[in-house]
């Protein structure tokens, strides 16, 4: 769950064993039982917390400069009809038997049910992400594979050691240099929104466009990632490297992009999804970062200016559905990782 | 390595050209004429009068697709909307409206006297959050297209503040509707208006409005209006690119870069002056003392630093000079001057250490200033200019919600927020004398109360002329709040189109320069 | 164990000097030493013999933002740091200290802590109440400190387990004279790895929130300077607005994990008490 974080604790967890040799269910179940535990103390937190401000969403709903003053009856009134009258104990009651439903509630900001301004919001996250992943693992696994299979040589040194100072810069001043080099400085790609004003009429040319517009910000991502994996792999690879089987094939002329794929990249695999589980919960992260920095329409620059604009239905709804989606995908991710360990 | 190598190394090339090749641009000429209009706001809600977010900004778009009785010339004066006539009555206790028989909703159907009822009705039930119908006794359907509309006491805007104001709605789709801002059909944005909201992509901010066929009034000279969401850097692109017509928000520090790409640049004093307002209840109950600050400021350094440039010194005398009744030669000029400030200071009982600092009863004061984010910056420059004088300030910075409940008089000695001016000047009433958060709360010995009173009821225009110039006299010299700042709006727009600021703001007073008037041929 | 002994008095003398340097810059901007962070007519002015590193939008010297920022970034940093490195420890302790009912309380707080978005939850917060310095360390630290607990257990373990410990326990000593007196002394290689790498995340996490605008506005940090930055990014004033804060933050950070990496990569006992 590091979040804006970046590189973690690189040193202390690359020597550690990444996959628990212990399977059973038990322990799955134990996770899922605490991810329910966590869900719920969060939505209960989302719904108790802005109630607790002064200030509620009628305020900022009634905030303009031309706004004449109502009277308190006409104040309470509309409170009333909006769903936001009652004691601390009934709102918030209300609000759990509401999600309960499925029912994420109304905005009153944006004129819309949550629901649908996730709907709309959520595939270009979806679609930042999924560009992101093959970029991160592509170059995380190669660049650890080239600086460890001979660890100390030059090419691990010169790797190491700009992985080392991009684990310095901040994951969010990483994106602002990429929008400032590829956006401003020397215009080459657009640095708003997910498409052009007037997207094509061809798909073909429209999924150019879109591909255009998510390169810069899913490629901050996913510099955002190549860090966190580029260590740890580096130590499982420099370890494989010594290891017999590897030294034997090594003998027998096996080199290049061969070794590469057939002796360190398959031993990866495990490590790979042992670790993606974590990187679920840095990317949505990340991307709240990205998506603010390129103004780009995902649920991470949704949820911010919901924060900012203080439209409380939105903000747990959407607090709601990412906590739902984290949690899951992280579970789910376990699971995968221990029933592949489980077959060897 | 390189026969496997070969072929994905290519392939990733080859997506890598796609991707940095910039895309055949489209021409297609078919498009039917369209003004495109860009935003940066996030969402400015739907284009029905309870389903519009919160903001003027808002209240415009649901302008363009319904008419209220009474719109506006070019110029700004009052003309024909949906009402073809309306005249008040002599003692100025009613008004007869006749409705434009030609009016039709979007859905085809008459409007008629009977719709304007319903609305008065309607919203007195569920209020519209710009326009008060307190002073309305109420309505009286005369014929299918004639009403009388009864006043409880004589109001000189009330055509101004609620005919302009006030959108009429259908009743054939009203009448059953219990929780307006709920009711999210598309029905709900049937009115009367140019244009209809044919399209809107919320993840996009995309909003796109059709002209009506046959529609009452001056033709339409677009065919489609589209409003985008766009950062103001990558619109400002968009305009040299010929994708954007309008930019509705251009920042001041983009000012120059607009010019360089050859935009065209408008600005007007928005008419929502920044006001330090007062804890009339705390130090500053003392009139010498809110006199004395007006002589310490330097309002000219605050909007030079603040604003660089896009902010001019706002009149003291509350009005400021977009109104027709701003009068300067009865408004008091407070010159920077430290020497007579602090003569007045120590008048008021206040006393100064040898370190220059002001002291209360021997106890140095810390004057507490609560201020919202957007003007965060001024408030600083406001804390370092009072600092030099020896007068320290505590400033908080407060986001909206927390802003409108701070309690009176408990955390606060001023509060530096916007105010709007605009409108009739009977709105003083409320913005000046009003208990609201966002009202100046001010009391005095009920002289200046009187004058208000006096004007807002006064039908007589020269003689109305007068009582606000002896108003705007007395405020300037009582301060209840002091007018610092009036902020400017700033339009960019390219060659063609033609955006342009009401002197006092849209219908009920909104600086913005994208009205539906721009869209209508005169 | 020998050879880290001394680097990592090393890593403590340095923290200790980094404290020090602080609290002097803070005292410096307290006494005024360092000009006022005074708003001029001079604005966004280009570095220049005036100000050195040129001026901000509302003619503030961004010089003097930096050096005032400073004592406040690294401070809430070291701090946080410190908060959740503490927590862990106590709950670490707990856990060794009480085997049956502590331990399995702790690994279900930990689990837990790992598994809750702790974006979201900062979000929330700071959609509630804009947090200042003192709430920023406090809750960082709450979200953080299960990251440490798992290894700060498992070196408790092993030094509890070592036949000198054992005799003193035998002999009477209580855990709390144990974890005072005789524990730290064995840890501290431990305890200073854990520490650098919290300061790198804390602060990471602090810039991110001060650059999203959503810590206190009265906060100046090295992240908020970069927020105020971003709306410069079209005109030639992102050189003095957006380099100079982002070099400080970088430059902080690595020699954070310079010095942690140098550490780690002596011969520790430390990876092999993990599982």
């Amino acid at each position: 769950m590091r979040g804006m974080l970046g590189p973690t604790q690189i040193s202390q967890q690359s020597g550690a064993p990444t996959v628990h040799p212990v399977v059973n269910r038990f322990v799955l179940l134990r996770s899922l039982m605490q991810r329910v535990v966590v869900f719920v103390v969060l939505l209960v937190l989302m719904s108790l917390l802005p109630r607790l401000l002064p200030g509620d969403t009628l305020d900022v709903l009634l905030d303009s400069n031309v706004q004449r003053g109502l009277q308190n009856s006409e104040i309470a009134d509309l409170r009333d009809r909006l769903g936001l009258a009652g004691s601390l104990v009934e709102q918030v009651g209300r609000d759990l038997a509401r999600l309960a439903h499925g029912d994420l509630g109304y905005s009153l900001l944006h004129g819309a049910p949550v629901s649908h301004l996730l709907a709309d919001a959520l595939p270009w996250t979806a679609l930042l992400i999924a560009l992101a992943t093959p970029i991160f693992l592509g170059v995380g696994v190669t660049l650890a594979a080239e600086a460890g299979r001979q660890p100390g040589a030059r090419a691990d040194r010169v790797i190491t050691t700009s992985m080392s100072l991009l684990t310095s810069i901040p994951p969010f001043i990483t994106a602002v240099l990429l929008f400032l080099c590829f956006g401003i400085l020397w215009p080459v790609l657009p640095t708003g929104g997910a498409e052009p004003l007037f997207p094509a009429e061809t798909p073909l040319l429209r999924a150019q466009e879109i591909l255009r517009h998510a390169f810069l910000p899913s490629l901050a991502l996913a510099l955002h990632e190549v860090v966190r994996y580029f260590f740890v792999l580096r130590g499982e690879v420099a370890v494989l490297a010594s290891r017999a089987f590897v030294l034997n094939g090594r003998s027998r002329g096996i080199s290049g992009w061969r070794e590469r794929r057939d002796y360190f990249g398959r031993n990866l695999l495990a490590v790979v999804c042992a670790r993606l589980g974590q990187s679920v919960a840095s990317l949505f992260t990340a991307s709240l970062f990205v998506e603010v920095i390129f103004s780009y329409p995902g649920v991470g620059a949704l949820t911010y200016h919901a924060v900012l604009d203080r439209d409380y239905p939105l903000l747990q709804g959407a607090i709601a559905v990412l906590a739902l989606l984290v949690l899951g995908l992280t579970w789910l991710l376990d699971a995968l990782t221990e029933i592949l360990t489980r077959r060897g | 390595m390189g026969r496997r190598l070969g072929p994905v190394l290519s392939a990733v090339g080859l997506c890598l050209a796609l991707i940095v090749a910039p895309p055949p641009t489209l021409a297609d000429s078919t498009t039917p004429t369209r003004l495109v209009i860009s935003n940066s706001d996030t969402d400015w809600g739907l284009a029905a009068p309870f389903l519009q977010a919160p903001g003027g900004l808002s209240y415009m778009l649901t302008h363009y697709v319904f008419d209220n009785l009474v719109g506006q010339t070019s110029s700004g004066a009052l003309a024909p909307e949906l009402a073809s006539e309306w005249e008040i009555s002599d003692d100025g206790m009613s008004v007869d409206v006749t409705v434009d028989p030609d009016a039709r909703w979007h859905d085809g159907r008459d409007v008629t006297s009977a719709d304007v009822t319903f609305t008065f009705a309607y919203m007195t039930e569920h209020p519209h959050v710009y326009v008060s119908l307190d002073n309305v006794a109420g309505t009286e359907v005369l014929s299918p297209d004639h009403l009388r509309i009864s006043l409880h006491h004589p109001d000189a805007g009330f055509a101004a503040r609620v005919l302009a104001g006030l959108p009429i709605l259908p009743e054939h789709i009203y009448r059953d509707q219990t929780n307006p801002r709920l009711f999210t059909d598309p029905s709900a944005m049937i009115g009367s208006g140019p244009y209809r909201l044919s399209r809107h992509e919320r993840a996009k901010g995309l909003y796109v409005f059709s002209a009506v066929a046959d529609y009452y009034g001056a033709a339409q000279k677009y065919d489609e209006i589209l409003i985008v969401k766009l950062q103001p850097e990558g619109a400002i692109q968009a305009v040299a690119n010929g994708e954007v017509n309008v930019i509705s928000d251009l920042p001041n520090r983009l000012v120059e870069m607009a010019k360089s790409n050859r935009l065209q640049v408008e600005t007007a004093p928005s008419g929502n002056p920044i006001k330090l307002r007062f804890d009339h209840r705390g130090l500053f109950s003392v009139t010498q003392r809110r006199q004395a600050l007006a002589h310490i400021l330097d309002r000219q350094a605050l909007a030079d630093i603040a604003y660089r440039g896009s902010a001019s010194v706002a009149s003291l005398g509350y009005l400021q000079d977009n109104s027709v009744w701003y009068r300067p030669n009865s408004v008091y000029d407070y010159e920077h001057d430290p020497e007579k400030a602090t003569e007045l200071l120590t008048q008021s009982g206040w006393t100064r250490d040898t370190a220059g600092r002001w002291l209360q009863d021997g106890q140095p004061i810390t004057l507490r200033l609560i201020v919202g984010e957007k003007e965060a910056a001024l408030a600083q420059v406001l804390q370092d200019q009072l600092g030099a004088f020896g007068l320290e300030v505590a400033v908080r910075v407060l986001e909206r919600g927390a802003l409108r409940e701070v309690a009176l008089g408990k955390d606060y000695d001023m509060i530096l927020a916007g105010g709007s001016t605009l409108g009739d000047p009977g709105t003083a009433l409320e913005r000046v004398f009003g208990s609201n958060w966002n009202n100046e709360r001010y009391k005095g010995d009920g002289a200046l109360l009187k004058l208000a009173l006096a004007q807002a009821q006064s039908l007589d225009p020269d003689k109305r002329a007068a009582l606000l110039a002896a108003f705007q006299h007395r405020y300037s010299r009582e301060l209840p709040a002091i007018q610092l700042l009036n902020i400017h709006r700033i339009v960019a727009h390219d060659v063609a189109s033609r955006p342009w600021f009401f002197d006092e703001g849209l219908s009920v007073g909104i600086p913005v320069a994208i009205h539906k008037y721009m869209f209508l041929e005169d | 164990m020998r050879i880290a002994m001394p680097l990592s008095r090393r890593v403590v003398r340095f923290l200790f000097i980094v404290l020090v340097s602080i609290l002097l810059l803070a005292l410096a901007a307290a006494c005024d030493l360092i000009p006022a962070y005074q708003t001029s007519a001079a604005t966004l002015q280009p570095p220049a013999q005036a100000h050195w590193l040129g001026t901000n939008d509302i003619g503030q010297s961004v010089l003097t933002g930096l050096l005032r920022a400073a004592p406040v970034t690294i401070g809430l940093a070291l701090a946080t740091a410190a908060l959740a490195l503490t927590i862990a420890i106590v709950m670490a302790s707990l856990a060794v200290i009480y085997p049956t009912w502590g331990r399995a309380l702790v690994l279900h707080l930990t689990d837990m802590g790992e598994i809750v978005p702790s974006i979201l939850l900062l979000l929330l917060v700071s959609a509630w109440h804009q947090p200042g310095a003192f709430e920023i360390i406090l809750l960082t630290a709450v979200l953080t400190w299960h990251d440490d607990v798992r290894i700060l257990r498992s070196v408790l373990l092993r030094e509890i387990s070592r036949e000198s410990i054992t005799i003193v326990r035998h002999m009477g000593a209580s855990w709390p004279y144990l974890l005072l007196r005789h524990i730290p002394q064995a840890v501290m290689p431990t305890l200073t790895g854990i520490y650098l790498q919290n300061v790198v995340q804390a602060t990471m996490r602090v810039a991110g929130l001060a650059f999203l605008g959503l810590t206190d506005a009265d906060l100046l940090t090295w992240g908020s300077m970069l927020q105020d930055a971003i709306g410069y990014l079209h005109t030639p004033a992102w050189q003095w607005l957006l380099l100079p804060p982002a070099l400080c933050l970088t430059g902080f950070l690595m020699l954070f994990q310079t010095l942690d990496q140098r550490q780690t990569q002596r011969p520790q006992s430390v990876d092999g008490a993990m599982s």
